[in-house]
């Protein structure tokens, strides 16, 4: 038996003992999942830093207080969750119990991305462990230092048979693959995200996949650009570039392109300082090959801010092109890297056309004091989530789900949205050994009569309170239609 | 429906309005890339935004089911021999009554949902907005061919999605008469019908949708699945199983098998939420025969070849294969079977072994198979052996032994001390678990599942000091006072953007 197997068997088989089922446990599971976080802050930031150059508050500020924060909610809301959630009676149900049970699922297997380890690993963790599975976590072996100290500090905190970490590049993650599990959540991209979903298939395994694609971003003329532009700097330069989520690129009128670019420069400059290179807020691209993936981006286009860059650090300064065309390189992949394009578009229309002809992106931006022309964004776009007149932080709200659609992804997370993925929502209906007269309607020999009281009972809409008054008529109707002798049902 | 098989195509003539179609497979293999490029176009014009739109496709859906309901009875007696009463009991008016629900409640479902708010978006506006998903390809099946064909396309239509429906080729009639119908009610580009079998649905599988709801069995399940894989669209697959039905002791098991007896022998045993088999103690194993002996009497009298109330089986490879499941086993309830007519007998086994043929796939017919089990224990280790069926059946008066049943096994649904009926509930989501399915319907559920929940969050460029803490040069401090904003501390986050503020004007 392979690595991997014997750690899907061991969850699989600690899952079946069903110590993951009662609240308290999983309660138990999330507040050492929450000292981790308090206790191991130094060894979580050196790794981040060692990965991706984030500074210590960067780490913090974009990972681990978000993270901090899914746990809290967890813990004060499981109870709740986890509750049986009671449905609208219909008319034929009145008297019977009713009801939704969220369950479990068994063993999931979450699949973390390399640019936000915690919070893209671990948020997953927290909804399974909160929906009372076993989890297999596979962070990305991209961010190296992460994902040792994820095998390390992991299964000293939680219950290290029904979470186990594996490691590994391609190869664990395919052996991973060929075995069953009852939920895969994968954060990645698009083409691997096929390749899950199809290995997902064979066993019939229900995926949440968190893709990416070119989210665009559209300033209006009459917005204020200067404010607009932080934001977008922000948005864009943070994590140099490497978040899902990430503006992928402006459009905007050619009246206002200059001005953008002014004031992006002005942003960048108050963040990042003359010398991004040197500020230790700003951060490095993953690895040798993003590096050179990106920098062949920028070869046919102009550079209007940046460019500068230094392979050996896998540093590329912060960087604006200008006046770039549908058919320039940078236009052809999501960037993922600290080089911001400016696509100048006639007017809204224009712009529209151009995001719709491509692929639905995660996400949306567009900047605009117009509450109307906001809406007609919204209502002729489609996207995974949609921001106005700021970038990125639909993400840290947690009573919104967070995902894509069409190649941007399928399912969502968050909050709720995370514990509601991963369990199942058994309907059940509890009624009585009683009460046999009614359902003489629907048994043999059928008659026209029959059939036409089951067309009362199922069509006739009923609110509770309207059946309170109903239900006194209805049953005494009941009563003296039908007879509990069944050898006189001769209707 | 007259038809007539030519070489390459089905010659129909309608007997309700005399008019002569030919019917897949006549046209190629490109009729199925141009409707489903038609549905696209036709999405795309943006007709189906409106909710006005919506609505007065489903009326026409509504008049279509008031105004055809013979012609379709009759589709369903040639198809499967279904008894002109079940068909409205069983498949019109659960439509009837989705298409109301959404009526009524379209313009709810289709509004934005405000969420709660953070600290930090007090000011902002917040929200899911439902959106359409684009073209949805819905493959149906042949036992209830209109309940799982369009009780799917109305949650497409409101929604607002356009549909490409493929109806089960094994429900011949019902198919070629959807194709008939649904075109002279409905927008014909957005929600056109492609008839045929194995090829069509292979073609039509290997283009591009924004969402699949599939009806059918586990194995055609995973190739679906895996064929919208390619594209990245998602599924919703409506499976099956074996959905076992608990008959515990100490229950009214006179009313149990009554109730039972109506689950299993309706449309012939081929329903996905059949009780599949019985598990009992051999205490009551006897009483169990016989009270479902007594019923079946009740239900369709001493020859149930001759009740118009009794189904066949849909075709002659499912017949062979039902008749093959009980070979080596002498049933204590009837066994006879017509092949020329596709008639078997309802039948009742006991004492079947876990081992036997019958206890290895789903039945989908008239056989009822007990297996004895020493207790409830027994019973639910058995069914946790096993895949996680669709539905699961309870019968048992005593609460805390239901609840330790429900809470120790998984299943699609559960209904207690009935067969079927949560299916019959709109406010639960119909649907299967591991090997019975993922993704559910039904009411609002359908609605949600063929739609996108876009999270919108809108902002003013304002308040920019509040965003001050976000910003690099980040610093302990900084970290410090958003580390207090997002745990909600409303006055240190006030005193800490003052703070910021003037440190960014010095």
């Amino acid at each position: 038996m392979s690595r991997e197997q014997q750690a899907v068997a061991r969850a699989r088989k600690a899952f079946e003992t069903g110590r993951s089922k009662p609240l308290e446990y999983r309660i138990c599971q999330l507040k050492n999942l929450q000292r981790l976080f308090t206790e191991r802050q130094k060894e979580i930031v050196d790794a981040i830093k060692k990965d991706l150059n984030k500074s210590e508050q960067g780490a913090q500020l974009y990972e681990t207080l978000g993270l901090e924060g899914e746990i809290g909610l967890a813990l004060r809301k499981l109870k709740e969750w986890a509750a049986p959630r009671s449905v609208e009676k219909n008319l034929l149900t009145l008297s019977d119990t009713v009801y939704i049970q969220p369950e479990p699922l068994g063993v999931v297997l979450i699949i973390g991305a390399w640019n936000y380890p915690w919070a893209v690993t671990i948020q997953p963790l927290v909804g399974a462990i909160a929906a009372g599975n076993a989890a297999v976590v596979k962070p990305s072996e991209v961010c190296v230092h992460t994902a040792k100290v994820m095998e390390d500090l992991l299964p000293l905190y939680i219950d290290k048979e029904l979470y186990p970490v594996v490691t590994g590049g391609v190869t664990e993650t395919q052996e991973l693959l060929r075995q069953r599990f009852d939920h895969i959540f994968y954060t990645g991209n698009s083409t691997v995200g096929k390749i899950i979903m199809e290995a997902a298939a064979k066993n019939l395994t229900p995926v949440t996949l968190e893709l990416g694609g070119k989210s665009p971003c559209y300033i209006d003329k009459n917005c204020d650009i200067s404010i607009a532009c932080r934001r977008v700097t922000w948005g864009k330069y943070t994590n140099c570039g490497q978040t899902c989520i990430a503006p992928d690129y402006i459009l905007c009128e050619p009246s206002i392109q200059d001005r953008v670019i002014e004031e992006v420069k002005k942003s960048i400059k108050e963040f990042y300082t003359d010398n991004p290179k040197t500020c230790p807020d700003y951060g490095r691209i993953i690895n040798q090959h993003h590096f050179k993936r990106v920098m062949k981006l920028l070869s046919d286009s102009t550079i209007a801010a940046g460019g500068q860059n230094d392979e050996s650090d896998c540093y590329i300064a912060p960087t604006v092109l200008r006046d770039v065309k549908p058919e320039a390189n940078v236009m052809q992949e999501e960037i993922f890297g600290p080089v911001l394009p400016i696509l100048t578009v006639s007017g809204l229309d224009e712009a529209i056309k151009f995001i719709n002809k491509r692929e639905k992106p995660l996400a949306l931006y567009v900047f605009s004091p117009d509450e109307k022309l906001i809406n007609k964004v919204r209502d002729e776009t489609s996207s995974g989530g949609m921001v106005a007149n700021d970038c990125l932080v639909h993400f840290s709200i947690s009573s919104l789900p967070f995902g894509g659609v069409g190649n941007s992804g399928m399912g969502s997370y968050h909050g709720k949205f995370s514990f509601d993925q991963l369990s199942h929502m058994r309907s059940c209906l509890i009624k009585q050994l009683k009460m046999e007269g009614v359902n003489s309607m629907r048994y043999p020999p059928h008659t026209a009569k029959k059939l036409g009281w089951a067309r009362f009972f199922i069509l006739k809409t009923a609110t509770e309170q309207k059946c309170r008054i109903c239900v006194s008529c209805v049953s005494s109707l009941i009563w003296s239609s039908f007879s509990f002798n069944l050898s006189s049902l001769c209707i | 429906v007259f038809c007539s098989q030519m070489t390459r195509g089905i010659l129909c003539h309608s007997a309700y309005d005399g008019l002569w179609f030919v019917a897949a497979p006549a046209v190629g293999v490109y009729m199925e890339r141009q409707v489903v490029q038609r549905a696209k176009e036709a999405f795309l014009s943006g007709r189906t935004r409106p909710v006005e739109f919506r609505l007065q496709q489903l009326h026409a859906l509504q008049r279509m089911i008031t105004e055809k309901e013979t012609e379709i009875c009759t589709a369903l007696k040639q198809d499967i021999n279904r008894s002109q009463y079940d068909t409205p009991l069983l498949e019109l008016i659960g439509i009837e009554n989705e298409i109301k629900l959404a009526i009524d409640k379209l313009a709810e479902w289709a509004a934005p949902r405000s969420v709660e708010r953070n600290l930090l978006t007090l000011r902002d506006e917040v929200y899911i907005q439902p959106e359409p998903l684009g073209v949805v390809l819905i493959i149906g099946a042949w036992n209830y061919p209109w309940a799982v064909t369009l009780q799917p396309l109305v949650g497409a239509i409101a929604a607002g999605n356009a549909a490409v429906v493929k109806p089960s080729e094994l429900s011949e009639y019902s198919s070629l008469l959807l194709r008939a119908l649904l075109p002279r009610y409905l927008d014909k580009d957005l929600y056109p019908v492609v008839t045929g079998g194995v090829s069509e649905t292979q073609e039509l599988l290997r283009l591009r949708f924004d969402h699949v709801f599939y009806t059918g069995s586990s194995s055609v399940g995973k190739v679906v699945m895996e064929a919208a894989a390619r594209h990245l669209t998602p599924v919703t697959l409506e499976l099956g199983g074996k959905s076992p039905c608990y008959i515990d002791k100490d229950c009214d098991v006179r009313i149990a098998c009554r109730r039972i007896t109506w689950g299993k022998f309706v449309n012939c045993g081929q329903t996905c939420i059949a009780p599949d088999y019985i598990l009992c103690e051999p205490c009551i194993q006897g009483r169990v025969v016989e009270c479902i002996r007594q019923t079946l009497l009740e239900f369709y009298g001493a020859d149930p070849k001759c009740s118009p109330d009794y189904g066949r089986i849909i075709n002659q490879r499912h017949f062979n294969r039902i008749m093959g499941l009980m070979e080596g086993y002498t049933p204590v309830v009837g066994g006879q079977s017509d092949s020329s007519q596709r008639y078997i007998a309802p039948t009742v086994l006991k004492d079947v072994p876990p081992q036997s043929r019958l206890m290895q796939e789903e039945i989908f017919g008239p056989l009822l198979p007990i297996v004895t089990v020493s207790d409830m224990d027994d019973a639910i280790n058995f069914i946790n052996e096993r895949e996680k069926p669709l539905a699961l059946y309870i019968f048992c008066t005593d609460k805390k032994a239901v609840k330790k049943m429900i809470e120790e096994t998984t299943s699609g649904g559960v209904t207690v001390n009935d067969v079927m009926m949560h299916y019959t509930v709109s406010s639960l989501p119909f649907g299967g678990v591991g090997q019975s399915g993922m993704g559910r319907y039904h009411g609002k559920h359908t609605f949600d599942q063929l739609s996108h929940q876009r999270a919108c969050l809108v902002r003013k460029l304002a308040m920019e000091s509040v965003n001050l803490a976000r910003y690099p040069p980040q610093d302990r401090r900084r970290a410090r006072r958003v580390r207090m904003a997002l745990k909600g501390n409303l006055k240190l986050l006030l005193d800490s953007c003052k703070e910021t503020r003037q440190e960014m004007e010095e």
